[in-house]
């Protein structure tokens, strides 16, 4: 994972724009930004974190790679190819080698196909298929450590972990390099979002997957990320290895994100409590789209929009982060 | 144990369902003294909110039957009582936060109004002093242009902004017992933080919350003491600080430890083998006894009570039976589980 390393993944200055429709004509009448400018990297075998606040735009940017979601401009570069500017035709094989797993287990396992139809059904549209369906059905149920007795079952007689089980099952199946984990142990309790994250993390190691892990939930995707991108309002605020970014984080959202969380165990602490809610996407704030509710905001940060750059101190591009004034505040902000 | 506020005593609740009649709480029993935080956590299922709900008699029936126990409010039975009386003291004595603010708001009613109906079934108002009012609390739990705010339906309001006019609405009456059932389950975490800060400052010294959640964090940063639930049952509970150091039950002891810590990294993260039973295949035992890392044959013979381990900690756990102490901190490899089950 050393810098000169190409990644397998490219994401560069990514767009991608809703518009806002009215009146009869529906006429265009502006944009819901809801991926807006987005730069990333992500390499062999490596798991990245995306974190952010709902509507910030994580899903779509997740979304958008895996060509679920048109973008408006810039690139997603896969493995040397350029996977935007394709044709339909030409994308298929790549959809077998970048793969979705869904945050709610209810409702995205179709009902009314046998887990056997489930897993194997990206395998037959591949020809991918190497003896019969049951055979193979078995053998991944065994690879996420269901009962290879469930093949003849349907979705709702499992519980959430286990559907969650047969998603990853169904992503794997085609062996793909890439795996885009939307908010994919959300919905779980505790002790089960463990086992399915604990599973995640080892099919990954098995198979040097790449993963793009999107959570709302920073302590899950501290513990499974590598590098964690921070996210608000359609831009990445901050970017950085996920110790850099949990322990000396320099942007003021990320800091006032991580003292929000609640930590169970430690001395309880004064959280930096931000105040208002996240604007709308489809007019966010001028300048810095943090700075209505920024403690530290300024003249400066209403009028001109930072650019994510190194962070103070280093040079190398592997910290990152879009703010004004990065290198005082971290000074003065990351130990309460 | 007099100052308890409310009691519950031995609560059972059961629905009908098509598959039989099931058991969602099962002989639980618990109290809120007066101005205490008290949490009460246990996964999706484990019957944490229907025990809540049966203490205001919300649980719809059918299918919902609560088929023993007392809820004991000021000596007076909450269970028993004519349904008349207890409406005055829902909202007026015990108010509710849900989970969920947009179906608890009704969608066809301003907040203004919403807030208005509630001031007036319980004080003796004119329609201006209670629209007076209903402004004053939008105003003091932060929702801006509260005068103008006040017109607006529910979904004109934020996430946010709607769990904050329920709290307006539940604390406005001053009750004795703010019942909050996942308050910030729906919030991001930057919002939960406010939620949390306001209830805190806004609840006078007096009052009692109940807060019901499965986020360990959130019981960890908001309560003083812990009532933990699995499988329809209490399962242990004690104050926050021993409950989150010195875990008594194996089930706590494993729940704490599945949770990833954000300061904490660690190549593996705990894990509850299995999952919880359903609740038509309960064991006749302890419920937990095939995922716990004891799990012994005595287990299987009846339900453990809950033991008083010291003054304000009890577990309901086999290994406490005549007394006895935990043996070994709970979280071993699987090897010496084997070892453990032979013995």
């Amino acid at each position: 994972m050393t810098e000169t390393e190409k990644p397998l993944l490219e994401i560069n200055k990514l767009h991608t724009w809703f518009p806002i429709q009215r009146g009869i004509m529906s006429r265009t009448v502006g944009h819901v930004k809801a991926v807006d400018d987005v730069t990333l990297k992500v390499f062999h075998g490596e798991t990245l974190g995306l974190v952010g606040e709902s509507g910030c735009g994580k899903t779509t940017l997740g979304r958008t790679i895996v060509g679920l979601e048109k973008a408006t401009s810039g690139s997603v570069t896969f493995d040397g190819h350029d996977l935007l500017a394709m044709s339909e035709r030409d994308f298929r094989p790549f959809r077998k080698r970048l793969q979705m797993i869904f945050q709610d287990p209810f409702s995205s396992l179709n009902p009314r196909m046998t887990v056997q139809e489930i897993i194997t059904e990206g395998l037959a549209q591949f020809s991918m298929l190497e003896g019969s369906p049951a055979e193979a059905a078995a053998r991944l149920l065994g690879e996420v450590g269901l009962d290879d007795q469930y093949i003849h079952r349907y979705p709702h007689e499992f519980s959430g972990g286990q559907r969650q089980r047969l998603s990853v099952a169904r992503a794997i199946s085609v062996q793909p390099q890439f795996i885009v984990c939307d908010e994919a142990v959300s919905a779980l309790d505790v002790s089960v979002q463990a086992q399915v994250v604990n599973l995640l993390m080892e099919l990954r190691d098995r198979y040097e997957l790449s993963l793009l892990f999107i959570s709302h939930d920073l302590s899950v995707v501290r513990h499974i990320s590598d590098r964690i991108a921070v996210m608000y309002l359609g831009r990445i605020v901050e970017y950085g290895q996920s110790d850099t970014i949990i322990e000396a984080p320099h942007h003021p959202y990320t800091q006032a994100l991580i003292s929000a969380v609640p930590v169970p165990g430690e001395p309880k602490k004064q959280r930096v409590v931000l105040q208002g809610d996240v604007p709308s996407p489809s007019a966010p704030p001028p300048g810095c789209h943090f700075h209505t509710r920024c403690p530290f905001a300024r003249d400066e940060c209403r009028g001109q929009a930072p650019v994510l750059a190194n962070a103070p101190g280093t040079s190398d591009g592997r910290h990152l982060v879009a703010c004004h004034f990065a290198d005082n505040l971290h000074k003065t902000d990351t130990t309460n | 144990m007099s100052n308890a506020l409310l009691e519950i005593r031995n609560l059972s609740v059961s629905f009908d369902t098509d598959e039989g009649r099931i058991r969602a709480v099962d002989d639980v029993s618990l109290e809120i003294r007066k101005g205490e935080v008290l949490g009460l956590v246990g996964e999706s299922g484990c019957g944490k909110s229907v025990t809540a709900m049966s203490t205001l008699r919300l649980i719809p029936s059918p299918p919902g039957i609560i088929e023993a126990g007392q809820v004991l409010y000021n000596d007076a039975d909450m269970l028993q009582m004519p349904i008349k009386e207890l409406r005055q003291l829902r909202g007026n004595d015990i108010s509710m936060i849900f989970q969920e603010p947009m179906t608890a708001l009704s969608p066809l009613h301003r907040v203004g109004h919403q807030l208005v109906e509630t001031l007036r079934i319980h004080r003796d108002l004119d329609k201006k002093e209670a629209w007076q009012i209903g402004t004053e609390w939008l105003d003091k739990v932060g929702i801006p242009d509260a005068d103008e705010r006040m017109y607006n339906y529910p979904f004109q309001f934020s996430g946010g902004m709607r769990q904050r006019a329920m709290i307006a609405m539940a604390l406005m009456l001053e009750p004795a017992l703010i019942i909050a059932d996942e308050p910030t389950t729906a919030l991001d975490v930057t919002i939960q933080a406010q939620i949390f800060d306001l209830i805190l400052n806004m609840k006078s010294r007096d009052t009692s919350l109940l807060l019901i959640t499965h986020d360990m964090g959130v019981i960890w940063e908001m309560c003083d003491r812990v009532v933990v639930m699995y499988a329809a049952k209490v399962v242990e509970e004690g104050p926050i600080h021993k409950i989150f150091q010195a875990p008594k039950h194996p089930y706590t002891g494993s729940l704490l430890k599945s949770v990833p810590r954000l300061h904490h990294k660690c190549d593996r993260l705990e894990t509850i083998e299995g999952q919880v039973p359903s609740p038509e295949e309960y064991p006749v035992g302890c419920r937990f006894r095939e995922r716990c890392p004891y799990g012994w044959d005595r287990c299987g013979s009846a339900p453990p009570p809950l033991y008083q381990l010291d003054a304000d900690q009890q577990a309901a756990c086999c290994l406490y039976e005549g007394g006895g102490n935990m043996p070994v901190h709970p979280g071993k490899g699987p090897a010496e589980k084997t070892e453990e089950r032979g013995s």
